[in-house]
């Protein structure tokens, strides 16, 4: 495999982004509705923050173990916001960055998806899941 | 890259495990200790479940913010068993499935992680992280 193939052959550049401001009902409907897992929480085009499904499921599980219904979800996230709930210090990589390199990145690390960024705009997003699709190709 | 190469190549094969008479305080511990985010959940070598660390936190985290972290975990602990919390549908490979057949699985599915079983008994591991691991080799 080229060690100098940039990221931006491979990574989403068609970004679903939220904003500190939107609801967590919203922000489910759109893990959903997109089938992802990362969404970025960007201001003026700046990234802040990245929430993850895995943190939305945290909330919303320990209540509708217990039995209830569907609608707890909306009461439970009322309790929370964005801010509360997405990883702040989000490291970032260039477009320009080499899939060697996110590689490298992605195995070291504890999550999943890393945020492209040139000259402080949100670019696109690398996933480990998009690593291993252009991995599938190389065969 | 060898198109054939087992994933008894790469996977873990000193598994940790659980067994579904274990507490959850167990789990977070065997999680923290060996730093790993997923433990098969096994009756005699046969898996029954598979643990993430995701499940502990949903289950802790909704409780734990804001208030007094550490009580109010094994309290939420003690409401729930192993065998509520894991996941029980389990995908398994065997140790002869090819390297690319996992990662098609591992890009393809939700988890992160896949049991590998031979003659029902549980011999290894495989998560994301160790196809990333591999794939950063090919380069």
């Amino acid at each position: 495999m080229n060690p100098h193939t940039p990221v931006s052959d491979i990574m989403i550049k068609n970004i679903i982004g939220l904003t500190i401001s939107d609801d967590l009902d919203k922000v489910e409907m759109l893990f959903k509705k997109h089938k992802i897992k990362h969404i970025p929480v960007v201001s003026s085009g700046v990234i802040i923050g990245m929430v993850s499904y895995t943190d939305i499921m945290r909330i919303s599980q320990a209540e509708t173990m217990n039995g209830n219904d569907e609608n707890v979800d909306s009461i439970v996230y009322n309790n929370y916001t964005v801010e509360q709930i997405m990883a702040k210090d989000v490291e970032t990589i260039t477009s320009g960055t080499s899939i060697k390199e996110a590689t490298k990145i992605l195995a070291k690390r504890d999550f999943h998806a890393l945020p492209v960024v040139d000259d402080g705009e949100l670019v696109g997003i690398i996933t480990t899941r998009d690593l291993l699709k252009y991995f599938l190709k190389q065969y | 890259m060898i198109r054939k190469a087992p994933i008894s190549t790469i996977m873990t094969g000193n598994v940790v495990t659980l067994k579904k008479g274990d507490s959850l305080e167990k789990a977070e511990r065997l999680f923290k200790h060996h730093h790993i985010r997923h433990i098969p959940v096994v009756t005699d070598d046969v898996i029954i479940g598979m643990l993430s660390y995701t499940d502990l936190l949903r289950i802790s985290f909704a409780d734990a913010v804001g208030v007094d972290e550490e009580h109010t975990e094994s309290m939420v602990y003690d409401m729930f068993t192993i065998e509520q919390v894991m996941k029980s549908n389990l995908v398994c490979v065997s140790p002869s499935s090819s390297i690319k057949e996992v990662a098609k699985i591992l890009a393809e599915k939700e988890f992160h992680a896949l049991p590998v079983v031979q003659r029902n008994k549980l011999v290894g591991i495989v998560t994301t992280t160790d196809l990333i691991k591999y794939l950063l080799k090919q380069f």
